[in-house]
């Protein structure tokens, strides 16, 4: 759908066509969900966030001025949901030291992470994901998951371009040394 | 940042693939149906909010001309206001044509209660 066509919906439903809305629902439900649950990983909150997400969304429709894509706006909306409720729930993730992170090589975080049919590895990363702050968590799903470009996530997360990059580039570093550390621990 | 320049020959594969590989988790059926229930409902309450809003304003905007009005015979035109009660008084003629007024008030009520049934089942089976 293209941008103008979702402009000219949004008018239609604030105009009194509410069940226009079942469109963007159709639309989008499934790629805010998914998400959502890599964020949140409890089905039924990411499903109740979801709600959340599109009731949100429905109340603060006028204040969409398309100056982002929908879908855009529609991610800011579930990344800021799904961050304050994680944030009620006060989990503690683990610090790693700035120096750990500074001294890790470029070339040893991209040998590691492009690795292929390396099961171990796998593993060590899917623990690994569940050990970073949801702000990280949402970073990459965004960039890698859900494929969207910098300038996109940027938009999403209210950041600049170059800010993402910092970030994406620290999370990378991040996974690395906690691999690694774990890697220490297990030995 | 030498990483993201050459991200199209380094992909992180190994973390897309795990990122992919994790709890995607399917909405339940009758997801969207239940969430258009609470979106109609929602603008419902926003429709009556705005009512509410609405006859709010007009209320107080009636008021403030009432009491401006008030204000500005009493004290600034000096006007008198007070209402000088004068008894009502019936002549005997018109004790007889009472009768025939409620007879006319009757009937103006039960046409309007007729209108008032007929509208509520047109708009019934409209709605259904």
């Amino acid at each position: 759908m293209e941008q103008q066509y979702e402009l000219d919906y949004i008018k239609r439903i604030l105009e009194g066509e509410t069940v226009l809305f079942s469109t963007f629902l159709q639309r989008y439900s499934r790629s805010i969900h998914s998400m959502i649950i890599r964020i949140v990983p409890c089905r039924e909150d990411a499903e109740e966030l979801t709600q959340d997400t599109f009731l949100k969304a429905f109340k603060k429709l006028d204040t969409y001025k398309g100056d982002c894509s929908f879908s855009t706006w529609l991610y800011r909306i579930a990344y800021n949901t799904a961050i304050s409720a994680t944030r009620k729930k006060r989990i503690v993730y683990p610090a790693l030291g700035e120096n750990l992170i500074n001294n890790v090589p470029d070339d040893a975080i991209d040998a590691l992470l492009n690795k292929e049919d390396d099961e171990a590895l796998f593993q060590k990363l899917e623990q690994t994901i569940n050990l970073l702050n949801v702000e990280d968590r949402a970073l990459i799903t965004l960039y890698y998951s859900e494929e969207k470009s910098v300038s996109e996530v940027a938009s999403i997360l209210q950041l600049t371009p170059e800010n993402v990059k910092v970030k994406l580039f620290r999370v990378r570093k991040k996974i690395y040394a906690l691999v690694k550390k774990e890697e220490d621990e297990t030995r | 940042m030498h990483w993201l320049k050459k991200k199209k020959m380094k992909q992180d594969n190994a973390l897309k693939k795990v990122l992919d590989a994790r709890d995607k988790g399917d909405l339940p059926y009758g997801f969207e149906s239940r969430m258009m229930n609470k979106v109609m409902l929602e603008a419902i309450r926003k429709r009556k909010r705005i009512n509410f809003f609405a006859f709010s304003l007009v209320s107080a905007v009636s008021l403030f001309l009432i009491v401006g009005t008030v204000f500005l015979l009493k004290y600034y035109f000096q006007v008198d206001l007070t209402l000088s009660e004068k008894p009502i008084k019936f002549s005997p003629e018109s004790y007889a044509i009472f009768g025939f007024y409620f007879y006319i008030a009757f009937l103006v009520l039960i046409l309007l209660g007729i209108d008032a049934f007929f509208r509520s089942l047109k708009h019934k089976s409209e709605e259904s």
